[in-house]
């Protein structure tokens, strides 16, 4: 697999092959609000909801969507391919980390994902909302 | 009692629900040409029953559009031919006209339409006056409405008008403007002529760059200061004043004064709370009415664009804007709204942001139950990418929002009646301070052009 061929769809579905547990049920596109969210990681233990964007470039976009859905998120992620130089990293890292962001990079390499930054709990999910988000997911999985 | 008019745009059979539990709210209803046309019996259902005075948006600029802006796209055989509604509507307009426009399926220019001018405005005047009716006389209820002398009627009759479009050249305004003016003069003629008691209007629809034409405003002030009319609609393109730059505002308030200078009554046939702050007795540059739809009442581009998909969507009443559902919700999670005993938060929310009867209904005594007006149902879109998944809001959800939005409207028109022209733009001002400081510069920009003026 190389950079210049793969996709965001691509890229999302080697990270839910990869990082599928037991304790962590992966959805993809879910609507939330007026949009989508690329994937949903529900974990069954600790009830938590975590957002995660997948882009190939705009990664500052990627920002921008995910925490447009901070409300009824417990973490926010977003996961691009990893940087070509270190300069690159570092900047994506500062960003994410003031917007209480986390990271995932994907390098082609070893074709696995880094978590690069750990995402801080939101302060502002709202349990109503993050509820509707909850429903959503019980009745596709009952489906 | 008030001179302004209030006016509820009606456009769809969605909108009844709303539009008869606040018929007594607004002073007339509005429909556009092409809906009554179409739907002649209903809309005289409609108006017997509810709302006995309407005005009828005649339209006219429907000949200066690109044939393709009145077509429909058949979704199974991907064919394009004209919407019915339009196609109706011209048949009932004289067919010198409608001939070049569907034969030829172009724009016509002012020199196709001149010789006919007469026919136009008799036809247009006959439409407004006797279309709705002649669909009352064939119901059983029309000899209740003629014992109890409660016939619908027109409120005012709109003269047949032409937009004037930033692509056209100086002669070309120039030529659409003495065609206009020719319209106007002659409905008033006419109108006379019949004995008719119903007010004639003009209405003047533009491209926003329009106003920034070297002499415009003496050229418009030529053509509409004549006299034997009062109101006057404005429509302009995808105009919306909160957001426009400085220019564009002072342009605009250049025409409203000139306008009233004149001796007329400005009506926005768009309008949001940028439109009805103007209402106030004490605006320096003073509108006299409103027409605003069920659902929304904001500015609306003149050729019609595809709505998008359907999202939920809360009016925010000290900001007097239609927010997304998840704006809205963000700056009440960012005041702290959710995060406090939640039915201490909803006695805050009926106090700082809204305590509309829908609010109470809706929220009760726990800020959580705003959750309600984003209640949506799911559905997934197939794309050359994937399969993509989108909200769109319950037939509750949409209703709830629109109920809101109208009790919203009421209180509106309630503070622009009662308060002082500097004490609203003050309080819009520390709203947008408070809830949406990244529009602050805007609203501030809006208000230095008033506010100027005023001192």
């Amino acid at each position: 697999m190389r950079n210049a061929k793969i996709t965001e769809l691509e890229l999302r579905k080697f990270f839910v092959e990869q990082q599928s547990s037991a304790e962590v049920i992966l959805h993809v596109e879910v609507p939330v609000f007026c949009r989508s969210v690329d994937l949903v990681a529900q974990n069954k233990k600790d009830k938590s909801l975590a957002a995660i964007e997948f882009k190939l470039h705009d990664w500052k976009r990627a920002i921008l969507q995910v925490q447009s859905v901070a409300l009824c998120f417990d973490y926010l992620y977003i996961c691009l391919p990893m940087p070509k130089t270190a300069q690159g990293r570092e900047s994506i890292l500062n960003q994410c980390s003031q917007n209480g962001v986390g990271v995932y990079f994907y390098a082609f390499e070893g074709e696995c994902f880094e978590m690069a930054l750990e995402s801080p709990q939101t302060s502002t999910v709202w349990a109503a909302q993050k509820k509707q988000i909850v429903s959503y997911l019980e009745a596709i999985a009952n489906e | 009692m008030s001179e302004n008019i209030r006016i509820l745009r009606y456009n769809t059979g969605t909108d009844k629900k709303a539009f008869v539990e606040f018929k007594e709210q607004f002073d007339a209803v509005i429909f556009n040409a092409t809906i009554v046309a179409y739907s002649g019996a209903s809309v005289a259902d409609l108006v017997s029953m509810h709302k006995r005075r309407y005005i009828i948006d005649p339209q006219t600029h429907i000949f200066q559009q690109e044939f393709s802006a009145v077509c429909t796209e058949d979704k199974k055989s991907k064919i394009k031919s004209m919407k019915k509604s339009v196609a109706k509507y011209l048949s009932l307009l004289p067919n010198e006209l409608t001939s070049i426009f569907i034969e030829q399926q172009r724009p016509l220019v002012p020199g196709e339409v001149l010789p006919h001018a007469d026919e136009l405005v008799v036809a247009n005047y006959k439409f407004q006056t006797e279309f709705i009716s002649g669909f009352v006389e064939t119901k059983e209820y029309d000899k209740y409405l003629k014992f109890a002398n409660l016939k619908p009627e027109p409120k005012i009759i709109i003269a047949p008008y032409f937009m004037l479009k930033e692509s056209y050249s100086e002669y070309e305004i120039n030529e659409w403007l003495e065609l206009f003016s020719i319209c106007l003069k002659k409905t008033i003629e006419y109108s006379v002529g019949t004995g008719s008691e119903y007010p004639v209007a003009a209405q003047l629809v533009l491209d926003k760059g329009i106003l920034q034409i070297q002499g415009i405003m003496q050229k418009l002030e030529r053509v509409l200061s004549i006299p034997g009319y009062s109101y006057i609609f404005l429509w302009i393109d995808d105009f919306n004043a909160f957001n426009a730059p400085r220019n564009t505002n002072s342009a605009f308030f250049q025409l409203i004064k000139m306008l009233n200078t004149c001796g007329k009554m400005p009506i926005m046939a768009y309008g949001g709370y940028e439109s009805i702050i103007l209402c106030n007795v004490h605006s320096p540059a003073r509108l006299f009415g409103v027409a605003q739809s069920v659902g929304y009442g904001e500015y609306r581009p003149i050729t019609p664009v595809g709505g998008g998909l359907p999202t939920n969507k809360y009016y925010f009443l000290p900001l007097h804007q239609r927010l997304r559902y998840d704006e809205a919700a963000e700056i009440l999670s960012r005041l702290g709204y959710f995060s406090r005993d939640e039915s201490l938060a909803a006695i805050d929310y009926y106090a700082n942001i809204c305590g509309c009867k829908m609010c109470h209904e809706v929220i009760e005594n726990d800020i959580n139950n705003f959750v309600a007006y984003n209640d949506s149902i799911p559905f997934t879109i197939v794309t050359k990418s994937g399969n993509v998944s989108r909200n769109r809001p319950t037939t509750e959800a949409s209703l709830a929002a629109a109920m809101h939005f109208l009790f919203c409207k009421i209180d509106e028109w309630k503070n622009v009646e009662e308060k002082e022209f500097y004490v609203l733009v003050q309080e819009l001002h520390e709203h947008y301070k408070e809830y949406l400081p990244q529009m602050l510069g805007a609203i501030t920009s809006w208000e230095n052009v008033y506010e100027h003026e005023e001192n």
